[in-house]
């Protein structure tokens, strides 16, 4: 029991832990009351935070519904280039988000140039991107489609592996009891694999929540209508209002934490597998 | 059990999310409609400028009703974003991004709001005592710069330090180099860092936590001296750094686009720009191309005259004398003849035309775009000398003299250079008389004068009226006419005037003994020579 790895883990464990609160501990004392108190009493950081709180549940839902079916694809059929897509969605998350966001813009621009082409077919399609670029582009449901970009990348890895970790046989039997390939997937694959998931869905979750680049890009920093949290935070340290910045940055991970926890209580698993 | 719970969860989740979605959209069309009918401008904006486009948009905002969006982001980063989307209406951003929204093509009218200028800016109670660009080598002392490529206050670091002859010394102590200033400013904020060299302007934002030391004024970049040219920028003036509004081609609601440029260009904007720390916008030094923007009431249209821009401080004198004597606006276009001529040709825009040379209306009449013409006044070349004239010349034969160190225009770039030969000759000299004594050769008339007032020549060939902006250190000395090449510069009324009576009247008054007056004023020759 008193074995002396058990006191090195322990210690170490206790060192990272004890850094993230030194950070927070930190920030907390930089940033002082009045500011928090002027961060918690501005009505448009308050915009934000919904706003924040929205559209990324929003982005993760999209991305979970996204990754469930395509992380069981390719975690079970035999697909042809299974290695390339793999690899792909990998690299999808090396990619950095601010090129994601400039990305969707120029991918945008293409198709809704293709307004003007002679044939019909491509007429549609930029008729189609304007009419979208019309609805996402410095508009709310812009920052859902950039979170959605980053974060579906990190749903469909861990959602894969989840699925991998499962038995396939538990299908078969599924469908030997007179379930359809969807029921045995539905009924069989998605319970057992319920904790992955539910693990793909809160770190999309938090990427969704905390990323910025790609929303400042495709859906602007407009304060009071595109402006989410950490829109607020770089708004803030690009005048040198540090103190606001880390007002805003503690009131996210206070958020986070309440999330998570909340989400815990609920699933009563842990998030990487059994309490 | 434990199987059904992120089913549960699922549709729990799935419930919550779409009612914050829809909740997200009435939250969009709340802010599209709170305003009845106006759509809102989308103005971007870059750099420093931030908080006082925020402010200014506010009170344009509780004065007209109409709603201004400010979306932020480093003035290149807005740039992709205009390019790709090809949404919105206006563009702030300082000196370079100006120039390149234009050459771009994304943008078809710019303002000059403001200009600001660089400082030191150190912790509150200056710790490290500086005093001055030269303590900054001082040991020990942790200098953070913005990138000397990618910022404009980058480039001017190094001419500044070139200046204080400390380029190579100040290496050593620079710790790091941020993209913006913003940045560098935070590091001496958070101790990272004991000094920093930022807008005027970042300084300002963070004032209750640092203190700004002026950079000396012999250190600072000189007009018509300091500029660099790229590719990208055209020609960027390091000495006065504008902060730039330009009105986008993708706008679909340009009048009220230009209303709300009207509000940020007059005293309330202006007010406010300095409030933030900006200096005031040099209204003798326009942008190239900047015309004023069509303020939002007033009877009548405006004349819109196409004006080269060495001749614009009289003619802009004119011009508000014409207006307050007949109540006939007129819209100015300042910029080289050459560029005014095609825009003219391109756009088949403008009521008068009055380039710097009498070959332009020629040119002009050729292509079929002018209706009549007139002569206006004659561009006079001088020689300019240091005040008292030490080396003592009275003539052009003068320069030719061993020892003296001569500055001339070069001959392709520009008018003074191409004259240059053709006085010589005049004069009974070769073309290559004063190559011996040739020390500098300059793209425009302007770097000459300067040339001679920081005493790097000892004469030039300009223009007198060039000259006589330099007369506090300068002196003029004329040659007679008969040795002398005069150019003359002619003003046309134009075919595609849209209101040719209103235009014609111009016309007249620019001939009349009033404008004579203020031409002569500013030195400019109008009656011809005997």
């Amino acid at each position: 029991m008193t074995s002396p790895f058990r006191w090195v883990a322990t210690a170490i464990l206790f060192l990272f832990v004890g850094a993230i609160l030194f950070l927070l501990l930190a920030d907390f004392i930089y940033a002082d009351i009045p500011s928090m108190k002027e961060a918690f009493a501005a009505p448009h950081l308050r915009r934000a935070a919904l706003l924040s709180l929205g559209t990324s549940f929003a982005a993760a839902l999209l991305a979970t519904a996204v990754a469930v079916p395509a992380g069981y694809a390719l975690s079970r059929y035999p697909l042809p280039g299974k290695m390339f897509f793999d690899t792909l969605i990998d690299a999808s998350i090396v990619l950095p988000p601010l090129v994601a966001g400039i990305s969707l813009l120029v991918a945008f621009r293409l198709s809704a140039d293709l307004q003007t082409s002679q044939f019909v077919v491509l007429r549609v399609v930029g008729i189609v991107a304007a009419w979208l670029a019309d609805r996402m582009i410095y508009q709310p449901a812009g920052i859902v489609l950039a979170q959605f970009f980053i974060c579906a990348g990190y749903a469909l890895r861990t959602i894969k592996a989840a699925f991998d970790s499962t038995d396939p046989r538990l299908e078969l039997v599924a469908e030997t009891l007179g379930c359809t390939q969807f029921g045995a997937f539905w009924r069989a694959a998605v319970p057992a694999a319920g904790p992955g998931i539910a693990a793909g869905a809160v770190l999309s979750w938090a990427r969704a929540f905390g990323v910025f680049g790609p929303i400042m890009i495709v859906a602007g920093a407009v304060r009071g209508r595109t402006e989410v949290l950490p829109t607020a935070i770089y708004l803030e340290i690009s005048i040198g209002r540090l103190e606001m910045a880390l007002a805003i940055s503690l009131f996210m991970i206070l958020v986070s934490f309440a999330v998570l926890a909340v989400f815990r209580m609920f699933v009563r698993t842990s998030v990487f597998g059994a309490v | 059990m434990k199987s059904r719970s992120p089913m549960v969860l699922f549709s729990v989740r799935s419930v919550v999310a779409v009612l914050l979605l829809t909740a997200a959209g009435c939250r969009k069309q709340f802010g599209g409609g709170a305003s009845g009918k106006a759509k809102p401008l989308l103005c971007y904006v870059g750099g420093t400028m931030r908080p006082a486009m925020e402010k200014i948009a506010a009170e344009y905002t509780a004065e007209t009703g109409r709603p201004v969006l400010i979306d932020y982001a480093g003035s290149g980063e807005l740039l992709i974003k205009i390019r790709t989307t090809r949404k919105g209406d206006l563009y702030v951003c300082h000196t370079p991004f100006g120039a390149a929204i234009m050459r771009e093509g994304l943008a078809d009218r710019v303002w000059t709001l403001a200009s600001m200028g660089p400082v030191i800016v150190v912790p509150k109670g200056n710790p490290k005592n500086i005093r001055g660009v030269r303590d900054l080598t001082r040991p020990g002392v942790r200098l953070i710069l913005t990138h000397a490529q990618y910022s404009t206050t980058g480039h001017i670091c190094k001419v500044i330090f070139r200046r204080a002859g400390i380029s190579d010394t100040i290496t050593r102590n620079i710790v790091s180099r941020t993209r913006g200033g913003g940045a560098a400013a935070n590091a001496v904020v958070l101790g990272t860092a004991d000094a920093a060299i930022v807008w005027s302007a970042v300084a300002w934002l963070r004032r209750d936590k640092l203190d700004v030391v002026p950079i000396e004024p012999e250190f600072r970049p000189q007009r018509d001296v300091d500029a660099v040219t790229s590719a990208t920028y055209g020609r960027i003036e390091m000495d006065y750094v504008r902060v730039m509004m330009a009105l986008l081609k993708c706008s679909r609601q340009r009048k009220a686009a230009e209303e709300f440029a009207a509000f940020v260009l007059s005293e309330k904007g202006r007010a406010v720009f300095a409030q933030f720390g900006f200096s005031p916008a040099d209204p003798n030094r326009p942008a190239p191309g900047e015309t004023p923007p069509r303020p939002a009431t007033g009877g009548g249209p405006a004349l819109l005259v196409h004006c080269g821009a060495g001749l614009r401080k009289p003619v802009a004198a004119i011009l508000e004398l014409f207006t307050k004597q007949t109540g006939i606006r007129t819209d100015a276009n300042y910029s080289g003849s050459n560029v005014l001529l095609s825009q003219i040709e391109l756009t088949r825009k403008g009521d008068v035309y009055i380039p710097g040379d009498a070959d332009y209306v020629a040119m002009a009449r050729k292509k079929g775009l002018v209706a009549e013409d007139r002569p206006f006044c004659r561009f006079e070349p001088a020689i300019l000398v240091k005040q008292g004239n030490p080396k003592q010349i009275r003539g052009v034969p003068d320069l030719a003299r061993p020892g003296v160190r001569v500055g001339l225009g070069d001959e392709k770039a520009c008018a003074i250079g191409r004259l240059t030969a053709k006085i010589l000759k005049r004069n009974g000299m070769a073309s290559d008389a004063l190559k011996k004594n040739l020390v500098l050769s300059t793209m425009t008339a302007n770097e000459l004068a300067v040339a001679v007032k920081l005493g790097t020549v000892d004469a030039v060939i300009v223009w007198r009226a060039v000259g006589a902006m330099y007369l506090d250190s300068c002196e003029i000395v004329r040659i007679p006419p008969a040795k002398n090449v005069i150019v003359p510069v002619r003003v046309a009324l134009l075919k595609t005037s849209s209101v040719p009576d209103e235009a014609r009247k111009l016309l007249g008054f620019l001939g009349s003994a009033q404008a004579a007056d203020i031409l002569r004023r500013h030195h400019y020759q109008v009656e011809a020579p005997r």
